[in-house]
């Protein structure tokens, strides 16, 4: 770790870190809020009866996402939270490597005495360190959203400590997607361009495999079948034997996939030749 | 020798960006780069760099692999690129404050450079010219102590006044003892700063020379009035003599003017006419087709 080089990442990307960190804080911190001042029976009439066949999509069977661990458990599956959880990782993964090879920024830093590994790992190290702070931040709100609600029987804010696990272990998981891209191609357009491609795929296997019963296997294709906040949540608190093992399994291969695409993303721009910027 | 390169290929597919490539540049030497685009110049200083991997042949920096110890050799050489690419974010006087903090320099020579090239570090990389960014990396790439220094086309953004300046800086370079490595399209300026030029077409080193003989080096034109007599021996060695059907007359001298003018006094002659050759001739020689800066 090459302290110059960690520091100047901080600057480069503390405005952005903070930005994202006190959004997901204050977006989980209103969606708490306010889905505690909504009455869901209506919600969950209206799925039970009438819209059967989107009851596959939910997570967890209606009647548990509607209580209130359920309602809370759910803030990590809105896509609000997961924009900003991208915004973050895909904006810093995409830099590490693409992004400054096309910017040229690249040039002059390996010419200093630096390893490429140094290079790569002192900025996703800072990446990481982000996606930590926005877990944090957003399991925070969590707990102010709970202080503030009007629940009856609010759940204690450490029961969200799974889903908040998940998030976490999802945001280590597109960043090293998404810094294996980066250091595939060449232009950080390339790389937003294909993260944002794999992501629309891996959307509609998910989508397709739970809708239809027959295309259930197309929902093992997706790495999103592993990031299940609100069904830990709800499942932990439950039964926690039976669900323990989905636990470890599910972030195992979050985390697992990351750490293996930033190990194979570093071994490549070690090997990789470096072109000249566009 | 400081840079030894032993038959240095990169190929990229079916086309040889730089083809069997083998040069020695000894230290304390200003060794130029001359070619047109796409002869293979950046691609070379890539390959010393450790930028690409060599598809075949072996670059070496002071007896360093350029390649498998490329973090070694990057201690021994800083490099400006043709187009410098600085982060964007920081002014003029955080970014010579990173560089010298990563290389553990003098951030006081940074700004004495800085000075010098009348820059002003209070404005953000983003807010300058493509001149004044390439002056800040200019100033950034010599403010290491390091044996070697590449430059690939330091100038070529550069209004003239500072151009001289850094012409200047070079030689002033290679005064304290550094080995400099200079590509560019500018044959003034190649002339004017380096000790010996490496003349690259398509991909291939195709002359080796020393400024100080070219600069040693005239055409003499003349129009016959009579047969000339046999060149003296002494003469033999040092002149090219050719004639042309129509009665013309072109001697290429490569060493001392004066024994030559001596016998050419006493030769049959009209109209004659004596220019150095200079760069420009040895590279059309290579590249006759090619316009080019002077």
């Amino acid at each position: 770790m090459n302290l110059v080089l960690l520091g100047r990442s901080l600057r480069d990307s503390w405005l952005l870190l903070v930005s994202c960190s006190v959004m997901a804080l204050g977006f989980t911190w209103l969606r708490v809020w306010v889905a505690s001042h909504i009455k869901v029976d209506a919600f969950v009439k209206f799925f039970s009866e009438g819209l059967q066949i989107f009851q596959g999509l939910l997570p967890v069977p209606i009647e548990d996402l509607a209580s209130p661990l359920g309602r809370v458990a759910f803030s990590f599956e809105e896509l609000g939270l997961l924009m900003l959880l991208g915004l973050w990782t895909v904006t810093r993964a995409t830099d590490c490597l693409a992004g400054r090879i096309g910017a040229g920024t690249m040039e002059m830093l390996l010419a200093q005495p630096v390893r490429r590994l140094t290079l790569v790992s002192t900025h996703t190290a800072v990446t990481l360190a982000g996606v930590l702070a926005i877990g944090a931040a957003s399991w925070l709100g969590v707990k102010l959203g709970l202080q503030f609600s009007k629940f009856e029987d609010a759940p204690p804010w450490i029961k969200l400590a799974p889903a908040a696990i998940n998030f976490v272990c999802l945001g280590v998981f597109i960043t090293g997607a998404a810094t294996l891209i980066s250091a595939l191609v060449r232009t950080r357009a390339q790389a937003v361009g294909m993260v944002i491609g794999f992501y629309v795929v891996e959307l509609m296997l998910m989508i397709i495999g739970r809708l239809n019963d027959r295309f259930q296997w197309m929902n093992r294709l997706t790495i999103l079948s592993v990031y299940e906040p609100t069904l830990l949540t709800i499942g932990l608190n439950r039964d926690p034997s039976a669900v323990w093992p989905l636990f470890w399994q599910y972030n195992a291969t979050l985390l697992g996939l990351g750490l293996a695409g930033l190990a194979a993303s570093a071994a490549i721009f070690c090997r990789r030749d470096v072109p000249a910027p566009l | 020798m400081l840079i030894q390169t032993d038959l240095l290929s990169k190929r990229y597919g079916q086309l040889a960006a730089l083809s069997e490539c083998s040069f020695d540049v000894p230290r304390g030497e200003i060794l130029g780069l001359l070619g047109p685009n796409g002869a293979g110049k950046t691609t070379l200083l890539r390959l010393l760099l450790g930028y690409l991997q060599p598809s075949s042949g072996v670059a070496r920096i002071d007896g360093l692999d350029c390649y498998r110890q490329s973090v070694a050799v990057h201690r021994q050489l800083a490099y400006l690129p043709g187009d410098a690419r600085l982060f964007r974010q920081l002014n003029g006087r955080q970014t010579l404050q990173f560089f010298a903090r990563l290389r553990r320099a003098s951030l006081e020579r940074s700004l004495r450079l800085a000075d010098r090239l009348q820059l002003d570090l209070t404005r953000r990389v983003r807010q300058m010219s493509t001149g004044m960014r390439q002056k800040l990396a200019l100033a950034v790439t010599l403010t290491p102590d390091v044996p070697l220094v590449i430059l690939d086309e330091p100038t070529a953004n550069l209004d003239p006044t500072v151009r001289r300046d850094v012409v200047e800086l070079i030689r002033e370079a290679r005064d304290e003892g550094k080995t400099i490595l200079f590509s560019s399209h500018v044959l003034s300026e190649v002339e004017d700063a380096c000790d010996r030029v490496l003349v690259l077409k398509a991909g291939r080193l195709v002359d080796t020379v020393r400024v100080v003989d070219v600069r040693r080096q005239h055409r003499i034109q003349a129009a016959l009035t009579g047969p000339l007599s046999p060149v003296p021996p002494a003469l033999v060695e040092q002149i090219e003599l050719r004639q042309d059907a129509v009665g013309g007359v072109t001697v290429i001298s490569r060493g001392e003017l004066a024994p030559l003018l001596g016998w050419l006094a006493n030769q049959p002659l009209a109209k004659l006419q004596i220019e150095p050759i200079g760069l420009r001739s040895v590279y059309e020689r290579h590249h006759p087709a090619t316009s080019i800066d002077e």
